[in-house]
């Protein structure tokens, strides 16, 4: 019902570690995959995100943007999300964090914000461990695209 | 004009990382000295006892800390017992003026009762020493000061009454006894140290 929701609507729906792989594994051979775990109480991830939103829209033809949320509650990210005014599909971690972790590359400390980004082949371009800036997503997508 | 600005960019993202310590590793920067919320200065030297340090990085903020935070005194009495000296290190340094203050933290050690020292990390020195990256993140050294345990303090932060598996507890009984630690390395979420 959730997902019927207009276009300008945040849309939060549950996902669990083997749902995000299968997500990266769909777009292979069509587009870059940026995953991007987040939380509302997360001051970097949230500064961030507008970056991400603006990058989903000018490469769209070739970024696909999935963001994870780790918040306690599914109904705080919606509401937090409706408040910012982002026109964002956001997933919502349904499983024990300890098997999501289990199943996520060991370059993930478990600190946010993370990010996996990977080429349209599947390869993996880059992990990234901390806040990045608009201009150093957009370098290495254009590197991405560049390579292919 | 383009390519250097893509190298600036990449070489500014690369020289930011900071390498994690591995189990083995000596314990960095021992001598160095942080204040306390006591009042007083402390070091890692000054805080182990005959069979060790833990060391956790921490905040006033994290909702993960404040999720695992009930069981921090218990996590220092066991430590105690074990003759292994905690200490809590604040190392948010771009809060360090706001949230993360030391009278931030005095404020919030009291509300929440905290029975362990609690020291703010100046310029998150000890924290960029040690490759933390994320609150709570735990460190926990042996008598000779070598890394025998890191990562969570147990495998849930929301839910106490649903721990199986007691990682710190379970290192700190094996440190004092003379044993070898059954899981020395694991992973939990938390929240980026505000450097």
């Amino acid at each position: 019902m959730l997902l019927a929701s207009c276009a300008k609507q945040p849309i939060i729906q549950d996902i669990d570690s083997n749902g995000v792989w299968n997500k990266i594994t769909e777009q292979k051979g069509e587009k870059i995959v940026l995953v991007n775990f987040w939380a509302t109480w997360c001051a970097p991830c949230v500064e961030e995100i507008p970056a991400l939103l603006k990058l989903q829209e000018i490469y769209k033809n070739d970024l696909t943007v999935i963001f994870v949320s780790f918040d306690f509650d599914r109904k705080s990210t919606l509401h937090f999300v409706e408040k910012k005014g982002w026109d964002m599909r956001s997933y919502f971690n349904a499983e024990s964090d300890k098997t999501f972790l289990a199943n996520m590359p060991d370059e993930w400390s478990g600190a946010m914000p993370f990010t996996m980004v990977y080429n349209k082949d599947g390869s993996i371009l880059e992990y990234l461990t901390t806040k990045e800036s608009y201009e150093y997503f957009d370098s290495i997508i254009k590197k991405s695209i560049n390579n292919q | 004009m383009k390519h250097l600005l893509l190298i600036t960019i990449l070489f500014t993202h690369i020289s930011s990382l900071s390498a994690a310590l591995k189990i083995g590793d000596s314990a960095p920067m021992t001598a160095y000295s942080m204040s306390d919320i006591s009042g007083k200065e402390v070091s890692l030297e000054s805080v182990a006892k005959e069979n060790g340090v833990l060391v956790i990085f921490s905040c006033n903020t994290c909702p993960w800390v404040i999720a695992w935070e009930d069981r921090y005194n218990a996590v220092s009495e066991t430590a105690s017992k074990n003759g292994i000296g905690t200490i809590f290190v604040n190392s948010n340094s771009s809060n360090h003026n706001g949230k993360d203050s030391l009278k931030a933290m005095k404020a919030h050690a009291k509300e929440k009762q905290y029975n362990v020292l609690y020291a703010l990390d100046t310029n998150n020195q000890l924290a960029d020493a040690f490759g933390a990256q994320k609150t709570p993140d735990v460190f926990l050294f042996n008598k000779d000061s070598k890394l025998v345990y890191k990562g969570a303090i147990d495998d849930n932060a929301r839910k106490p009454e649903n721990i199986t598996e007691n990682y710190l507890i379970n290192a700190l009984n094996a440190v004092g006894s003379g044993k070898s630690v059954p899981v020395n390395t694991t992973k939990s979420l938390g929240c980026g140290i505000k450097r």
